[in-house]
């Protein structure tokens, strides 16, 4: 076709396409990629915080989850302005959590059923997906084990459940995997090899996708050829705090996997660095002020603005309120983002506004 | 669309010129002569714009890049769109239909797509332009780089290098 077609004519097939499938196309030949990259535009959409709103489930709360969005580049400007891209349907929604956002698109779970809904608020539409078959019902605390990914150079969304581990690490003998965009799209299981001794597994801290991999502690899952892997370990600091087991979670910085540890009040935050060879944690930045039950940092995202800022959650009865920091010290108080009644529950991810497609 | 040679008495032709519904000769590569209304024309801006700068309109417009098939396809976009303005919402769900049925079955045949797409961009027809592109974009927009080079025979010739940068900057949030 493309050496068939005038350029021209071929350009405006090009303009044509979603704006990732550009970006991915950029992988066919140089020619496709030198005109995608002189004749098309690229994606400027910039990332920012996305903050899903629980609502608890005591009649006296009104309201059902919602999504908000934060345009403001300074988080910590005078007046913060943020707007709802997302709202659940009355009754149905109470019990819905977040449990990824990628390229804008937004999946939820209905921790009670199981039930997964997947929305791009920037084209309105919706998806629903069946429970992965092996989710236990009304097991709140299983949530943490469901994960949305995204491969960028396939183009592939992978919904990734990791059933209950019976305890163990080791027990962990398959993942369930849902693809996007399929016809006759199912839940298909994947035979995971258990981890090799020694090495700790934990969903507790979260599933984070980033770099065409789908992480939680300490194992990796490549969402373009299935396999789950073991990632480095972590820093030995992170293994003792793990042990403790309450305040570690896993993060994504600058594209990069990151985890979240906090002892008394510091938080230390380690990123994954990957050399030629082999990767490398390195412990990058530590803030001040955290207190394991008050105060935390926002989960699982905390770090925006390139870093300028970072998000934290505070209990104070009878409410929690969300703030933005500036990583900097001397720059006046923390801006107060939301308020919410005490047992509501806050989630922030990275948001990036597309009209990537569900189906 | 009739085909014939076009020449038309001088006063009837003043007459369609003051109407604005005068006729056009149009020239496949194959020397096949399609005579279209004024308004049918237009729609290819290369056409619009040669005929509002005086040009020769009695003599007709070769169009030596485009085959009597493909020219005969484009024509009956064009008339469609521009011989009929449409004003109701019926009107407006009648040509969207013919839209869909037209690019229904060109997507039957892609290389004859190809050459409509080809034809369209020559002639500058941006509603026709726009369907066919959006048709090959939907074709192939599902598919991973690999599918497309075998789907397109081609060569990849990126080197280690050039895929390793791409792979990089491609880590979006």
């Amino acid at each position: 076709m493309e050496d068939y077609l005038p350029t021209d004519a071929f350009v405006e097939i090009l303009l044509r396409l979603p704006p990732f499938t550009r970006r991915r196309f950029r992988l066919v030949c140089r020619r496709w990629r030198d005109l995608l990259d002189e004749r098309t535009p690229r994606i400027h959409a910039r990332v920012k915080p996305l903050a899903f709103f629980t609502r608890g489930r005591h009649a006296a709360q009104l309201g059902s989850s919602s999504a908000y969005v934060y345009d403001d580049d300074d988080l910590s400007g005078e007046f913060v302005c943020c707007r709802q891209v997302w709202c659940g349907g009355a009754a149905a929604a109470a019990g819905l959590v977040m449990f990824g956002c990628r390229n804008g698109i937004l999946a939820m779970v209905d921790d009670r059923t199981g039930d997964i809904t997947l929305a791009n608020p920037a084209t309105g539409e919706t998806l629903a997906v069946p429970p992965p078959p092996r989710l236990p019902r009304n097991c709140a605390f299983h949530r943490a084990a469901v994960g949305f990914g995204y491969h960028p150079t396939t183009g592939k969304y992978k919904i990734v459940h990791l059933p209950p581990l019976r305890g163990e690490a080791s027990a962990l003998g398959v993942v369930e995997v849902f693809t996007l965009r399929r016809s006759n799209a199912t839940w298909r299981e994947v035979a995971a090899a258990p981890p090799p001794a020694g090495s700790s597994c934990d969903v507790g801290c979260g599933l984070v996708s980033v770099d065409g991999a789908m992480y939680w502690i300490a194992m990796s899952f490549d969402l373009e050829h299935e396999r789950v892997a073991r990632v480095t370990s972590l820093p030995a600091m992170a293994r003792g705090k793990l042990a403790a087991g309450r305040c570690c979670h896993l993060t994504v910085i600058r594209r990069r996997l990151a985890v979240a540890i906090t002892a008394s009040d510091v938080t230390v935050v380690w990123v994954l660095h990957k050399g030629r060879r082999k990767q490398r944690w390195i412990n990058q930045y530590r803030v001040v002020g955290m207190d394991t039950y008050h105060k935390q940092l926002t989960r699982p995202y905390f770090f925006f603005s390139h870093g300028e800022h970072y998000m934290t959650i505070t209990w104070r009865f009878p409410y929690i309120s969300m703030r933005a920091h500036r990583l900097k010290k001397g720059d006046g108080e923390p801006k107060e983002m939301a308020l919410l009644e005490q047992g509501a529950s806050i989630q922030v991810f990275s948001y990036a506004e597309t009209t990537e497609t569900l189906r | 669309m009739a085909s014939g040679s076009g020449a038309a008495a001088a006063a009837a032709d003043a007459e369609e010129k003051e109407s604005g519904s005068r006729m056009i000769t149009l020239t496949s590569n194959e020397g096949k002569a399609f005579v279209v209304t004024e308004a049918s024309a237009r729609q290819s801006a290369t056409i619009r714009s040669m005929v509002d700068d005086g040009g020769c309109v009695d003599k007709g417009f070769p169009l030596p890049n485009v085959d009597s098939k493909t020219l005969a396809r484009v024509i009956q976009y064009s008339d469609e769109h521009g011989n009929k303005e449409p004003h109701t919402v019926d009107e407006r769900a009648a040509l969207a239909k013919f839209d869909r049925d037209f690019i229904a079955e060109l997507d039957a045949d892609k290389a004859f797509l190809y050459d409509v797409t080809m034809a369209a961009n020559y002639l500058h027809i941006q509603g026709l332009l726009a369907l066919t592109t959006q048709c090959v974009a939907d074709t192939i927009k599902g598919k991973t780089p690999e599918e497309i080079r075998t789907a397109f025979g081609i060569e990849y010739d990126l080197t280690a290098q050039d895929e390793k940068e791409i792979k990089e900057e491609d880590t979006h949030a």
